[in-house]
């Protein structure tokens, strides 16, 4: 009795580790493990065919001079500003509106919203180029017939504008997404703020600014921080827009679309297999997006203090 | 007292300007589908709203190549990595919202920072890998490594302390049930609520996934969806309009899985932020 007891107390005790394995066993080959090689391999040259040798750090050097480096680096600040703010503003407003009670319709509402998040990127891109096409496209049909234009915009064959539909296209995708997020972090506030708010007469727009906001601290930190971690890692719609009609240029005119990840994809499985040189890239970009994301933390925080 | 009324006057406002955004937001969506009834050339004619006549010739020209297969391997792909997602993060989230063990709070903050370390930074370690394995040009690649989501067991974290009472275990515990079957018969239908959830979004992860599948796969006869259709661009001379018919036919389950389980999916998404 008793020994079948301690048996059993033992199997509690090491049932935890067993449960939590897998993941971290699945995690750690194909996460953890690669993102550590990735450094190893920056710090050699490596080919497709070829052995590694070591250089140092020569890939990193060479980066460093490459203005395709700083063109991504550039493109990616760029998305972050184009992006996070009409994203946050659109999706806070829609996930008010749709808890205040009063919108009726909310659920077909939310689905909606969401559509644009279920899209597969390849069939984004591709309606994107179509909507966006120089000639015949829909939205210069439609700026000509409101007279907002005299002549059609190339929109995907020059820098500025390239830039704004990516942009377009991403804030299209994930605002009902974030939209979510805050309906989720909307929900969860405590109905007796807002009582104690109208019995000491704060209109709607002060319950928004001092019980709303406040509140949703927490998931506005969140939603900045992936969204700034996700402008690194645009690639599938830009990639379709530049690439998918048969042309093949990389990273849009110009490089103007030209993002972290589609600069390590070309550099490796792309028109180049430099492993090495597009290892150190990676890397470099990640310690970039880890100081961002560390600064953006901290002055979010203090934010909190003051 | 009528609708009307009732929204008033602010009401009437937030309405136009959600149906605003919600046009803006279904307009691309919505274009697709009817894209797909048009011949190719015909897209590039002014704005459509009403179907055309094209879609049994585009459906022809879909099926004349191998789209069953792509359909058949996105969906091998999807099931494959919902099912072991859902049940890895599910074993995690049991263990961490459940039981007490040495190192839980170091592995768990380690959870959470991988939730913020995009995979791309180790793509360059993950193909040599793949290769090692010899795994480039198999389906594996993409369902065993996406099994492991921070966030899945972060979700399941949450939902497993409240969802499932110490006591129900403490008794199967007493009534002679191993560790094992606590999870298998009494945690698991506990947590079933949030497999709901968390199912749909691994299959839609996995279902619209393009950039790994994109690197590792060479193959046509393994092509998921999204890549089979990108192939098309070379094979029809950019057939675009089958390609859309494609990716709309492509875009229907998920689409009907959404609009089954929107409710609950927000639902269960709001229940896990209160009680975490």
């Amino acid at each position: 009795m008793s020994d079948s007891m301690s048996r059993a107390r033992k199997a509690q005790r090491w049932a935890p580790y067993f449960f939590v394995s897998p993941f971290f066993l699945i995690f750690g080959i194909f996460s953890l493990f690669p993102i550590l090689f990735t450094l190893y391999i920056s710090l050699t040259d490596w080919s497709l065919n070829g052995a590694p040798q070591w250089v140092g750090l020569a890939n990193y050097a060479e980066a460093l001079q490459d203005s395709r480096f700083y063109d991504a680096l550039f493109n990616t600040v760029l998305f972050m500003i184009l992006i996070i703010p009409p994203q946050i503003v659109i999706a806070l407003f829609i996930s008010v509106l749709l808890t205040n009670g009063k919108v009726p319709f909310v659920g077909a509402f939310r689905l909606v919203n969401f559509l644009p998040y279920i899209t597969t990127s390849v069939a984004v891109g591709l309606i994107f180029g179509i909507l966006f096409d120089w000639n015949f496209g829909s939205v210069n049909s439609m700026l000509a017939k409101l007279g907002l234009i005299q002549e059609n915009v190339n929109w995907l064959g020059q820098p500025w504008p390239s830039r704004f539909v990516v942009a377009l296209i991403t804030v299209w995708k994930y605002f009902g997404y974030t939209a979510v997020m805050f309906l989720v972090g909307i929900t969860g506030i405590s109905k007796q703020l807002y009582e104690a708010a109208d019995l000491d007469g704060a209109t709607k727009m002060q319950q928004f600014r001092y019980v709303t906001l406040p509140m949703l601290r927490p998931v506005m930190v969140f939603v900045i921080l992936t969204t700034m971690i996700g402008c690194f890692q645009i690639f599938d719609e830009p990639y379709m827009l530049f690439t998918g009609m048969g042309s093949t240029v990389v990273g849009g005119p110009e490089g103007a679309a030209l993002t972290g990840t589609w600069l390590v994809y070309d550099n490796v499985f792309g028109s180049l297999t430099r492993f090495g040189y597009g290892s150190s890239i990676a890397y470099m970009l990640f310690l970039f997006i880890c100081l961002v994301s560390f600064a953006t933390f901290r002055l979010m925080n203090k934010g909190e203090d003051a | 007292m009528n609708a009307a009324r009732k929204l008033g006057f602010g009401g009437w406002i937030g309405f136009l300007l959600m149906l605003v955004i919600s046009v803006v937001a279904f307009y691309p969506f919505y274009s697709m589908i009817i894209m797909s009834t048009y011949e190719s050339n015909e897209l590039y004619t002014g704005i459509k709203l009403l179907p055309g006549d094209y879609l049994a010739e585009n459906w022809k020209s879909l099926f004349s190549i191998d789209f069953m297969n792509y359909y058949k391997n996105s969906l091998i792909v999807a099931v494959s990595t919902t099912v072991l997602g859902v049940l890895v993060s599910a074993a995690a989230g049991f263990a961490f919202g459940k039981y007490e063990f040495r190192f839980k709070n170091i592995l768990f903050a380690l959870l959470l920072a991988t939730m913020m370390i995009p995979m791309q930074f180790g793509i360059v370690a993950f193909v040599l890998e793949m290769r090692w394995f010899g795994w480039l040009n198999t389906l594996l690649p993409l369902i065993i490594p996406p099994a492991a989501n921070a966030f899945g067991v972060f979700w399941m974290t949450q939902f497993a302390k409240s969802a499932i009472p110490d006591e129900v275990l403490e008794s199967g515990r007493i009534d002679g049930c191993g560790e094992t079957g606590l999870f298998l018969r009494i945690a698991l239908p506990f947590l079933r609520p949030a497999f709901v959830t968390l199912g749909l979004l691994f299959f839609l992860w996995s279902w619209n996934s393009f950039f790994v599948p994109l690197i590792v796969l060479n193959d046509d006869s393994l092509y998921t969806i999204p890549l089979g259709i990108r192939a098309l661009a070379g094979q029809f001379r950019a057939d675009n309009a089958a390609q859309i018919l494609g990716l709309t036919l492509g875009t229907i389950p998920v689409l009907a899985f959404f609009s089954i389980f929107s409710k609950n999916l927000i639902e269960g998404l709001a229940s896990s932020a209160v009680k975490g």
